[in-house]
């Protein structure tokens, strides 16, 4: 597996524990994009010339990959966005500032990433609506009983946002449930969940989760920077107004007024990121033809090792599940006396890469009664000896600024 | 690069003029790092002839912030009028650490935190004189 990743290559000795903030690109996507921009790099639609055609079809084919990837119904629900970030910001503004009004509720839950929080904040202040938030417990894990959710969910609520996978505690929430008894509770209500850290690590099907808006970013799926999906049921696609407006998405402009064009091309204002999409396609192509059960199987014994030794580390405490079986694989983790950017520095200097900080997630964090954590994850082509390598490197940092 | 040099490690483990102060006749400023969410505060107080005549910092913060602010605070302290104290820059911080190049670009943030509640402080004591 990593001698497809060009990069190990490159930093001979790089250990690489970052992958949940942007995975490493095989070589088959790099070079897909290098195939759109030195063989048919022509602006897609309406060219009415070969390269441009091979364009557009190159372009629609990636979205019937992702469309794929995902179980979803119809390749038409399938919207490039951004990033995980513009597909939220996307739901939150235009299908939140035309169905969420004065005394609505929003259910959404602590463990968010900011992404999945902020956008919500700003609709509920702008619209005159309320947030209800769900706490975790102390290892991260949403309480799920009907029970629970009837506390959270109401007749009220226009919404329910969740994660699939936390990008901190790596607790994969039971998102298939969770749709299911809220949806009892309040047949109206939309769910959208942030498939950021899911979409790359497990099998993910829209058929089964039954959500109404399923959010994801390439650069985590071991594709191309500055492209995301926003996948989203097609009549709910087809009753929310445009996103942003210009060209590529209208049918006629008159200077009175203007039609949209039909979906996906009505979400989709401007040119897009048409290297960015394909080489995503070529990255969805790759995960399919790995597998995604043995990407979630590999994931499985990485926590079965790293969760073992991580735990015999001394004076370390290790956020999220014990159970190998209940999250992904990320560690976030404390160790007395030693702040996580000082740990980070000094894992630099041993070419170990983490990231340190509260990963986007400042409520999750101060739920959890810390600032900061140190956090080490993983991706298709990492290895045990990177765990030790890691081991190794904390012992260094201990023995350097102790 | 050796960012963790013995001298940084023994600021951070002894930092000086470390603590909050218990008067409330001092001027006081915070500054937060939010990529982690790390506070550092300073107080001084400022005699008739317009030196510093006391100073602390206290607060939460990684081997870089913290030491970073008590070697800027001993020379703050050492330097005493408030002229010169007001004419310190990043560059200053820097030289404290071995050099800008000594310090990795993302760290910027925890070395500047001290000197940047400082400057928030010094700032309210401009505004104290004005209102004089």
């Amino acid at each position: 597996m990593r001698d497809q990743f060009p990069i190990f290559r490159t930093n001979p000795g790089l250990v690489y524990l970052d992958s949940a903030a942007s995975a490493l690109r095989p070589q088959a996507v790099i070079d897909k994009e290098i195939e759109f921009y030195s063989h048919y790099s022509a602006n897609i639609h309406r060219g009415v010339y070969q390269i441009s055609e091979r364009a557009t079809e190159e372009y629609e084919k990636a979205r019937e990959q992702v469309a794929n990837f995902i179980g979803a119904g119809h390749s038409c629900e399938v919207i490039f966005v951004r990033n995980a970030t513009e597909a939220i910001n996307l739901v939150a503004y235009s299908w939140g500032r035309s169905f969420v009004s004065t005394g609505d509720e929003i259910a959404l839950t602590v463990s968010e990433h900011h992404a999945n929080l902020v956008p919500w904040q700003q609709l509920a202040q702008e619209v005159g609506a309320n947030l209800r938030y769900l706490d975790v417990d102390d290892e991260g894990n949403l309480p799920i009983s009907h029970k629970d959710l009837q506390l959270w969910v109401n007749k009220k609520t226009k919404i329910v946002v969740v994660s699939h996978a936390s990008n901190v505690t790596g607790v994969i929430n039971d998102v298939q449930s969770i749709v299911s008894l809220v949806k009892k509770i309040n047949p109206k209500v939309k769910v959208l969940v942030d498939g950021a850290q899911a979409a790359p690590r497990m099998p993910v099907s829209m058929k089964e989760i039954g959500c109404d808006f399923y959010a994801m970013t390439g650069h985590k799926m071991y594709g191309p920077s500055g492209i995301g999906i926003l996948w989203a049921k097609e009549e709910i696609l087809e009753s929310m107004p445009p996103f942003e407006v210009g060209g590529g998405m209208i049918r006629e402009v008159k200077l009175e007024g203007t039609t949209f064009a039909p979906i996906p091309e009505k979400f989709e204002a401007g040119t897009p990121n048409i290297a960015g999409a394909i080489g995503l396609g070529e990255s969805v192509r790759f995960l399919l033809q790995t597998g995604m059960k043995n990407v979630r199987k590999h994931e499985v014994e990485l926590n079965d090792y790293a969760l073992t030794k991580l735990n015999s580390v001394k004076n370390l405490r290790l956020i999220g599940p014990k159970d190998p079986q209940k999250k992904t694989a990320i560690y976030a983790f404390t160790l007395a006396g030693i702040h996580p950017h000082d740990l980070a520095q000094v894992l630099s200097m041993e070419n170990i890469a983490v990231r340190a900080g509260h990963h986007c997630a400042m409520p999750l964090h101060t739920r959890l009664g810390i600032t900061a954590t140190t956090r080490a994850s993983c991706g298709i082509y990492t290895t045990k000896s990177d765990i030790d390598k890691l081991i190794d490197g904390i012992e260094v940092a201990r023995r350097k600024l102790n | 690069m050796d960012l963790y040099r013995e001298n940084l490690l023994d600021h951070y483990k002894n930092p000086r003029y470390f603590g909050k102060p218990e008067t409330g006749a001092s001027l006081v400023s915070e500054e937060i790092n939010p990529s982690c969410g790390d506070s550092i505060g300073v107080a001084v107080k400022i005699n008739r002839q317009q030196e510093i005549s006391e100073i602390h910092f206290w607060g939460e913060g990684c081997i870089v912030s913290i030491a970073a602010t008590s070697m800027l605070i001993e020379k703050v302290k050492a330097q005493k009028k408030l002229s010169k104290v007001l004419s310190l820059t990043q560059k200053d911080v820097f030289k404290l650490l071995g050099g800008k190049e000594a310090v990795p670009p993302a760290r910027f943030t925890c070395a500047l935190m001290g000197f940047e509640a400082l400057k928030k402080v010094l700032s309210k004591v401009a505004a104290e004189k004005v209102k004089r």
